[in-house]
């Protein structure tokens, strides 16, 4: 076993049939991810970067080839395998927030605790106040996500992602429906949990994301065209 | 320091999605308990017209047939009560009068001529209140008329009775309770119970001519018991009775058994329509809920549910929903059984 890299996809290959015959999402993906690693996806809507991230979490199931993560094959799981694999080592953060809206804040990044029951009962709300400290919104804690701003309730879904203490986060566009200034707050986010050694893989549309992250990984037609060149 | 949750977060989610859509739970639940209190109220109806009812009105020794005759006494009625397949005989006549109810304003009154009060065994009936039995000149009346002609114990009655038309005077001193008659408020007819010197002074002849008879066994059975009147005439006749008709009333039936059919049947359907309509409507209830929900089951499963305890949520918030319009029927009915009590007295 190769320990270094904690995710490892090898010859990924995911086509969907469709009414003008196949399309192939992705070909031949190879991808190494170290632990503590922030790894940017980029490239142009439909070149398959939100299939990898759908991979990656085990929510989408390749076609061929392998995934790796940590000592864990997820591509031959079944449903209730991955679901059990991806609450414990997975934290999700979306385009949209994704918040419930009929739970406050603190419910709502209590909610993967409940879910899990990793965390035991009489610890979860201090711990989800404690995550809503370091994403520094604990303020907000007993409001519904509708009274918080875009970037309020991202910080929230990040606090929530963070819940059962995952190895990796997934984010999809975190920053894709906020506004410049509030996107480098997120990013910054980011970047320091990525410091204190969480692994975030994040499909982004931003520019001059190199500053932040400490890789880039570029993909065309479902191919990952290069591993660092930006923006030729 | 730490709280625990009473209840836990995803179940205040349920709550919270219930609470958001007021107007549709609410409805629901509504829906819900239309739907129980309809085939609730259906088969209350079932237990008491079919049971309560048949009991009450069976235990009144219903007369399996009557004989008319001139002048029916004690002494035919025991050599009657002697023959195979007879297990009681009496002698009764009924008199088919008026009773003043206002100033001209009559109702027709049945009144019942009982030879001996003290020895009812055919169509009996019992005191409720007052005195028993009658003296001369005195009446007992059954309840469900009382309404009717708004009179109490102690009141006197002006009677007209076919013979001479004449208004008689006659005083209430018992209230009866008679299971084996229709209720008066709902005919529009009273009854009353007198002796047969009462009769004679009422301007009638004194006679009573009816025989009612009671078969010993099988008292629904049609045929036996037109066997054993026919028996019986033919006793009455050998000893210089003269029997016009025999009646034989539809046997072990209540006289409004057919309009209870037709009310159970009533009930039946549209205790059936509100049950089904009610399930339609919950049924559009939870999948509105569910469509409107769909993007947040997905997010719950990212986050770590799985497929059985979102589907324990929706589960759990229809069964919150089933348990609240059960409940809310269980106050309806509290209420509604105080007058189910009510109507069940007339019958």
């Amino acid at each position: 076993m190769n320990n270094e890299n904690l995710i490892r996809l090898t010859g990924v290959t995911k086509t969907h049939e469709g009414a003008g015959g196949t399309f192939h999402a992705l070909r031949e993906v190879n991808l190494q991810v170290k632990p503590g690693e922030f790894v940017a996806i980029i490239g142009k809507s439909g070149s398959g970067k939100s299939t990898i991230l759908n991979m990656l979490s085990g929510i989408d199931k390749p076609t061929s080839g392998e995934i790796w993560i940590g000592d864990t094959t997820i591509h031959n799981m079944d449903q209730d395998q991955l679901a059990k694999w991806r609450r414990r080592n997975v934290g999700v953060v979306f385009q949209f927030f994704q918040l419930l809206p009929t739970l406050t804040i603190l419910e709502n990044v209590m909610l993967p605790m409940d879910f899990c029951g990793i965390i035991p009962a009489r610890e979860r709300k201090g711990r989800a106040l404690r995550l809503l400290e370091q994403v520094g919104i604990s303020e907000q804690a007993d409001k519904l996500p509708a009274l918080l701003s875009g970037g309020q309730q991202q910080r929230a879904a990040i606090a929530r992602a963070l819940a059962n203490d995952p190895a990796l986060l997934m984010a999809d566009e975190p920053t894709g429906n906020l506004d410049s200034h509030t996107s480098e707050a997120i990013l910054q986010l980011f970047k320091g949990l990525a410091a204190s050694g969480k692994t975030i893989v994040m499909v982004t549309h931003e520019r001059d994301i190199t500053k932040w992250v400490s890789s880039v990984v570029k993909l065309a037609d479902g191919q990952v065209v290069n591993g660092s060149g930006l923006y030729d | 320091m730490e709280v625990v949750y009473m209840i836990s977060v995803r179940w205040r989610k349920v709550l919270g999605d219930l609470w958001l859509n007021k107007t549709r739970t609410l409805l629901a639940v509504l829906a819900i308990a239309i739907g129980i209190f309809g085939v609730g109220t259906v088969l209350a109806g079932y237990s008491i017209l079919t049971h309560e009812i048949n009991a009450n009105f069976l235990g009144t020794h219903p007369a399996s047939a009557i004989l008319y005759t001139e002048n029916a006494d004690d002494k035919l009625a025991a050599a009657v009560e002697s023959l195979p397949g007879v297990a009681n005989a009496e002698p009764r006549r009924i008199v088919t009068a008026r009773i003043q109810a206002g100033p001209n304003e009559y109702r027709r009154l049945l009144l019942f001529v009982i030879d001996d009060f003290n020895n009812l065994r055919v169509s009996t009936f019992k005191l409720e209140r007052g005195n028993w039995p009658p003296a001369d000149r005195e009446i007992l009346i059954e309840r469900s008329a009382l309404p009717l002609i708004k009179k109490e114990i102690g009141d006197t009655v002006i009677i007209q009775t076919p013979n001479n038309g004449q208004d008689h005077e006659l005083k209430v001193t018992g209230i009866v309770h008679d299971p084996g008659q229709s209720p008066g408020d709902v005919d529009n007819i009273a009854y009353g119970y007198i002796t047969l010197n009462t009769l004679e002074s009422l301007g009638e002849t004194r006679a009573l001519n009816e025989l009612r008879i009671v078969v010993d066994e099988n008292s629904k059975d049609v045929t036996r018991i037109t066997n054993v009147a026919n028996q019986v005439r033919d006793v009455m006749e050998k000893r210089g009775y003269h029997v016009s008709h025999v009646e034989i009333p539809n046997a072990g039936k209540h006289p409004h058994a057919d309009q209870m059919d037709s009310l159970l049947f009533l009930l039946e359907v549209f205790g059936i329509l509100a049950l089904i309509l009610s399930s339609i409507l919950v049924a559009s209830t939870v999948s509105a809920l569910l469509s409107q929900q769909i993007r947040q089951i997905g997010v719950m499963k990212v986050i770590g549910a799985t497929t059985y305890q979102i589907a324990g949520l929706y589960f759990g918030s229809v069964l919150l929903l089933g348990v609240s319009g059960l409940l809310s029927v269980f106050l309806l009915a509290c209420g509604q059984a105080g007058h189910s009590r009510y109507s069940q007295r007339k019958y």
